[in-house]
């Protein structure tokens, strides 16, 4: 047998261990620990004594990292699209056959040439803001090659504007929590300090409100968690689950499931709390100390409010379909034992927070947890992800902390900075271009202040030019984004007179670009990253506690980039270095040494010498056998000032982040800058969606869809590259060399549509249709379809236009709006359609594979085809090609010597 | 030593590492004992999953990690000529490559559907039990220690839903997960399709079937009742009961597969209510009212 | 909980970003301040961040002489 060569890596899928052979990636595992690795944490509860697994727990998407290296869709060459023409004006290219056309290869040189060029051009012309750059997140991992480092210290030096994220995965937490408890610098998600342990000890039930942790697995945490979820299950935790789909946690581990309506989920609330009001199940001191204007709200719900009417538990059982009677026991259930719950962020990333209701349904959770005395033993915002011990004395960054990425001191000498002020919104970015004006309230993230949320900006800045150039970095958003097809609409306008994809796979947005930059994947460069650890100052504050272990990882490079593709850094320092500005970006440093400087600059260093780290791969901070104990928000609960970590200058006296400093069930935020606002009210309420069954829509369309975050895929990364996901019955169906989505339909609905299961459907509304496989269960609520979003694949019919799609991209279907005019959310569970069996021809399913092919055997004639690498030998001849290449130098080497 | 896999289908979550892994050991390579699995159509380790459940009120999904039992007495072998299905003195089953060509029978012959079929090459393949791993003694050396070489989807479970080891051992893994979870009250459950036929794989706690329902006050109450007494009564078998729980719900799992049975439920003060069943398959009978 | 005898936890004394000086005159600044620790890197005349990462108990006779700079 030949030598294997071990390295590590992490993905968002978790910590890896990657043979190679001759070059050649053979196989990935999980990280095994070994007798020199630390003993785990243990936690004494009920009598009994828990330890993790001594082993990293990824989950299944990080055990396809090599065959998203090899993968078929996988761009291998620069590509410049068939028919653009660099025309002087910047007029006259083509673009409406952006989507449509063909490419051809390019060397490096024209690829890097043609875009420095450009760059030049349109920034000498229009002003340095009219090229605008986003990236997707989470494409790779590692705190040199994130969006936050590499692309950011070019860009910023570059001068660009920048479009700004909106919190796709938990926007009603964001733009709702935060008005109620503060934690705005968390984006409305609460601190989870020590509460694994508490919850062991204490918590007698679990609500999973719109929540599903083995699906999304607690953002990039792999499957570390799902044992805590078990061992409390085993202790005989009750488990209530509340979603319009029995989800895949659920189904296994339900004690009890509610499927309301979607968009409803605010109405439960609303009839829990009646009950609680009228039976007098919440803790009233603590509500007395600790909530403002609690009345007020009390007597909306109560029936004497502004409406008069009281949202008693059959009020609820109206709007949601829960019968009354089972609300009244979910209530007392909750309001008589220790509960710990909710969502959000890293407490799941369910569907409810986006839906045209998020903001409120996120205050109503928060309010609902106050009035059990959120922070008391077994009583706390927890939904079974975060919260393991950790060593708090053991510091490496995280992805969003300044401190750790190369655009900043003390990681680089001098920190970039971008000239532009003007920005740009990414869920709007297609009216922005298409309409040449675009208005909007918020700054992206806006974890810096409550304040930000109203901040107003106009595309174009006065006094700037608008965009003219569009660099488009990682994967794609088509499958992401909403509306799909207005994102067509922008990549096709001439507005856009030059357009610049960087990524590593063939993927949606790809296919609409002028030139594409091949990138490598992480396991073909050098990075350095700690698992899940999203950065200790911010958002997600700590998120390694969402781990068994903690872990920083070498991320070595197991193979030499394939086939003409290059590291991002190495893609950007060669245009930096065509603009004039190479050594500035670099600093000098290879990657190599900016990964050395991470480990320089943080405890690491302390810990382990950088021989001894690269030569073994990873390391695993120690919790020490007593922990100091800072359970999350008993600070607030006890009245003593925050002792966790990450706190706010008023939390010192004890306070919330809210005006007031408690819990505000009447919002003295909102009433300040948004009293008019109509989707997101000063006292939280349920308001029936813009797109809900009360619209006159719903004539037309009589389903709602729900396309939660998938269970199959990260973001839009796996589906696509990794066919052997098409193989698992509940993600798609291979049928005639295309995996359609599954779309999940009530029995009773399916009846009346003559629907059978395994069927080939049309999801339709105005927006568009896409073709799906009908899964008939008793896991959807009646009036929904369940079908998961961010497709990773999408392949509509006629490319760039507004036709079919066989890739199962359902955010093709799903409103282009935001929440509300000041609510700068999206919200993709807040769609009808229709829905019929498809009787039609299927159609042909080789929409983009072709023109990868060309590309290949134009540069390879003895390459393998997309079809041979998806299901014929392509993958085995592909990597043996490698592999004697290799061998072939290496001997030639040898010669040298 | 006699090598074998336990499955606890209780704790599986379908997550497919398993899966996942095997693919990536066995999709494109040829190895000592097999040839390669091909990229698309072979589940050598199959989570087969299934609804449980008539209606949206209860309904769960069962789960199993399916993959060659490693019988005892495989039938596979019985249906192979020349010696092309051979057990090893470690009681792990291996399909000759060479020698299986063209003998479709093979994998006929499978009780539990766990062998495929080559098209290109014309070979029955399976599971190896990652034998070639466990004999390759530069496998996972850097580790240092021999017992955390084991079989890739085993490696790959974040959940204890699988284990490997020495069956002979009782200080193996797979012996002492198999004493405790006898002593918890687990049940071993050997998948239907092998009869009585013992293997070298073992699965546990692969539910048969369950009836539940759900206790209300007369319906102008609106409230559930707890507390209420179900019996269900088995024709000619046993007698199971339960009480209702916060939620009114009771459930009783574990029942004999297809048989007839009388739900009755009874609360103090109210009329008895009586229904009948069929134990066929996973059912809610219903939400039953009481009424004085 | 490791509170000071004003009812204030220790760290919090110790403002994030904010800048401080030792005893020998060199200035910090605390990128960030946890009851654990606080975080600091050293700023040069010029104000840009040098050297590695140091670690002060808030509890310690050092973090009792820093002195805020404004």
């Amino acid at each position: 047998m030949a030598t294997e060569k071990i390295t590590h890596t992490i993905c968002v899928g978790g910590p890896i261990a990657i043979h190679t052979v001759d070059g050649v990636i053979r196989r990935v595992r999980p990280i095994v620990f070994t007798k020199d690795d630390p003993k785990g944490w243990v936690i004494k509860a009920r009598g009994k004594e828990y330890t993790p697994n001594r082993k990293t727990s990824p989950a299944f998407i990080a055990l396809t990292e090599k065959n998203r290296a090899y993968a078929y869709d996988r761009i291998r060459y620069p590509m410049i699209r068939e028919d653009f023409v660099e025309t002087a004006d910047g007029q006259n290219r083509n673009t409406a056959l952006r989507g449509k056309s063909g490419y051809r290869s390019a060397t490096w040189d024209e690829a890097l040439g043609l875009v420095a060029r450009e760059t030049k051009r349109v920034q000498e012309k229009y002003g340095k803001e009219t090229v605008a750059a986003v990236t997707s997140s989470h494409h790779s991992w590692g705190l040199l090659g994130y969006k936050l480092s590499t692309f950011a210290r070019f860009f910023r030096m570059l001068g660009y504007t920048e479009v700004k994220d909106n919190p796709d995965s938990w926007e009603g937490f964001t733009w709702g929590a935060p008005h109620t408890y503060g934690y705005y610098w968390r984006l409305g998600g609460t601190e989870a300090f020590d509460l694994l342990e508490d919850a062991l000890q204490n918590v007698e039930t679990m609500i999973m409100w719109s929540h599903d942790p083995d699906t999304t697995r607690g953002g990039y945490a792999g499957n570390e968690s799902t044992m805590w979820r078990h061992w409390l299950d085993d202790m005989g935790v009750q488990f209530i689950y509340i979603d319009p789909f029995n989800n895949f946690s659920s189904v296994k581990q339900a004690d009890k499931w509610f499927g309301p309506r979607p968009g409803t989920d605010a109405a439960l609330c609303e009839g829990i709390a009646h009950v609680w009001l009228t039976e007098g199940l919440y803790d009233k001191e603590y509500i007395a100390k600790h909530a403002h204007r609690f009345d007020e709200w009390a007597d909306y719900i109560l029936g004497s409010g502004a409406d008069r009417v009281p949202k008693t538990p059959l009020w609820a059982e109206r709007e949601t379909g829960i019968p009354a009677a089972d609300i009244k026991a979910l209530a007392r259930r909750w309001g008589t034992t220790k509960t710990m719950g909710g969502s959000g962020l890293r407490g799941g990333f369910g569907g409810v927070c986006r839906t045209a209701n998020g903001t409120e349904f996120a205050r109503l959770m928060v309010q609902l947890f106050a009035m059990q005395g959120m922070g008391k033993p077994g009583q706390n915002i927890w939904s079974g992800t975060t919260g393991a011990p950790m060593d708090y004395n053991f510091w490496f960054g995280g992805y969003s902390d300044p401190l750790s990425q190369i655009a900043n001191q003390p990681i680089a000498d001098k920190t970039a900075v971008n000239s532009v002020t003007q920005k740009l919104y990414r869920p709007n970015m297609p009216d922005a271009i298409l309409n040449g004006h675009y208005e909007w309230y918020g700054e992206g993230f806006c974890g810096g202040g409550i304040d930000l949320e109203f901040t107003e900006h106009i595309y174009p800045e006065p006094g700037c030019s608008k965009v003219h150039m569009f660099w488009r970095y990682g994967g794609t958003y088509m499958g992401t984004m909403l509306d799909t097809n207005k994102w067509v609409r922008m990549y096709q306008s001439p507005e856009l007179e030059f357009v610049v994809n960087q990524d590593i796979h063939f993927h949606g947005e790809a296919r609409f670009a002028d030139v594409i930059l091949p990138a490598c994947t992480n396991l073909e460069r050098y990075d350095i990253g700690e698992l899940c650890n999203s950065g200790n100052g911010g958002y997600q504050s700590h998120s390694q506690t969402g781990n068994s272990w903690q872990v920083v990882v070498f991320q070595d490079k197991a193979i030499e980039p394939l086939w003409e593709s290059r590291s991002d850094f190495w893609i950007f320092s060669q245009v930096a270095e065509r603009l004039g500005w190479g050594a500035d970006f670099t600093e000098g440093r290879d990657e190599l040494a900016w990964c050395k400087r991470f480990w320089e600059k943080s405890d690491l260093c302390e810990k382990v010498s950088w021989e001894d780290f690269t030569r073994k791969g990873y390391y695993v901070a120690k919790v020490p056998e007593n922990w100091e104990r800072h359970f999350g928000f008993r600070w607030f609960a006890e009245g003593y000032p925050c002792d966790t970590p990450n706190h706010k200058p008023f939390q010192e006296e004890g306070k919330l982040g809210t005006f007031t400093g408690k819990f505000e069930f009447v919002s003295e935020s909102l009433l300040y800058y948004a009293p008019d606002d109509e989707a997101r009210t000063p006292i939280a309420t349920y308001k029936p969606s813009w797109e809900g069954h009360h619209s006159i829509a719903a004539k037309k369309y009589p389903f709602h869809l729900i396309s939660p975050h998938p269970r199959f895929d990260y973001h839009t990364q796996h589906n696509s590259s990794t066919p052997w996901f098409w193989e698992i019955p509940e993600n798609r169906v291979y049928i005639k060399g295309n995996p359609y989505l599954v779309a999940r339909i009530h029995p009773e609905k399916a009846a009346e549509k003559g629907i059978g299961e395994g069927d080939v459907v049309r999801l339709f509304n105005d927006r568009g249709s896409v073709l799906c496989v009908a899964r008939v269960t008793y896991r959807v609520e009646v009036n929904t379809i369940h079908a998961y979003g961010s497709s990773g694949i999408y392949n509509p019919v006629k490319p760039g236009e507004q036709s079919m799609d066989i890739g199962g991209c359902v955010n093709i279907l799903s409103p282009g709006r935001l929440i509300g005019d000041k609510v700068p959310g999206m919200a993709p569970n807040s769609t009808l359609l229709d829905i019929e069996r498809y009787d039609g021809e299927l159609p042909e399913t080789q929409y983009f594979e072709w023109k990868l092919d060309k590309v290949n055997f134009s540069q390879e004639p003895d390459t393998a085809s997309c079809s041979e690498i998806i299901e014929g030998d392509g993958f085995a001849k592909l990597q043996s090609q490698i592999a004697r290449r290799n061998r072939a130098k290496k001997s030639k080497r040898g010669v040298k010597a | 030593m006699k090598l074998g896999i336990a499955v606890d289908s209780r704790v599986c979550m379908a997550c497919y590492c398993c899966f996942t892994a095997c693919k990536d050991e066995h999709c494109g390579y040829d190895t000592a004992l097999s040839k390669s699995q091909p990229m698309m159509g072979h589940k050598w380790i199959d989570v087969r999953e299934w609804e449980r459940g008539d209606s949206s009120r209860h309904i769960k999904t069962a789960s199993v990690p399916t993959l060659c039992a490693h019988c005892e007495d495989p039938a596979c072998a019985k249906a192979a000529e020349n010696g092309a299905v051979y057990k090893r003195a470690d009681g792990i089953v291996i399909i000759d490559p060479e020698k299986s060509k063209g003998q479709r029978e093979i994998v006929d012959a499978c009780p539990v559907h766990a062998v495929f079929w080559n098209e290109t090459l014309e070979i029955p393949q399976k599971c190896t039990m990652c034998a070639e791993l466990l004999d390759d003694p530069e496998y996972l050396a850097y580790l240092g220690d021999k017992s955390l070489k084991k079989p890739r989807c085993v490696e790959a479970c974040p959940n204890k839903a699988l284990y490997f080891g020495d069956l002979d051992d009782p200080e193996s893994e797979i012996s002492k997960f198999i004493a405790e979870e006898t002593a918890r009250g687990g049940k071993y459950t050997q998948l239907e399709s092998l009869g009585n036929g013992e293997s070298a794989v073992k699965w546990f706690n692969v539910p048969t079937v369950f009836l539940a329902g759900t206790v209300y006050f007369p319906k102008e109450t609106e409230e559930v009742a707890p507390g209420a007494k179900v019996t269900v009564k088995v024709k000619d078998g046993e007698t199971y009961t339960a009480e209702t729980n916060y939620f009114g719900d009771w459930e009783i799992e574990w029942l004999p597969k297809n048989r007839d049975a009388e739900v009755t439920i009874e609360f103090d003060g109210y009329k008895p209510v009586r229904l009948s069943a069929k134990t066929d398959a996973d059912h809610y009978v219903g939400q039953t009212y009481l009424a004085k | 909980m490791s509170e000071t005898k004003s009812g204030i936890m220790v760290q919090h004394k110790f403002k994030v970003n904010g800048k401080y000086k030792t005893p020998e005159g060199k200035v910090l600044k605390v990128v960030l301040s946890e009851v654990y620790n606080l975080r600091c890197f050293e700023l040069d005349a010029a104000g840009n961040m040098v050297g590695g990462m140091i670690k002060i108990h808030p509890e310690s006779e050092l973090a009792g002489k820093l002195a805020a700079v404004e």
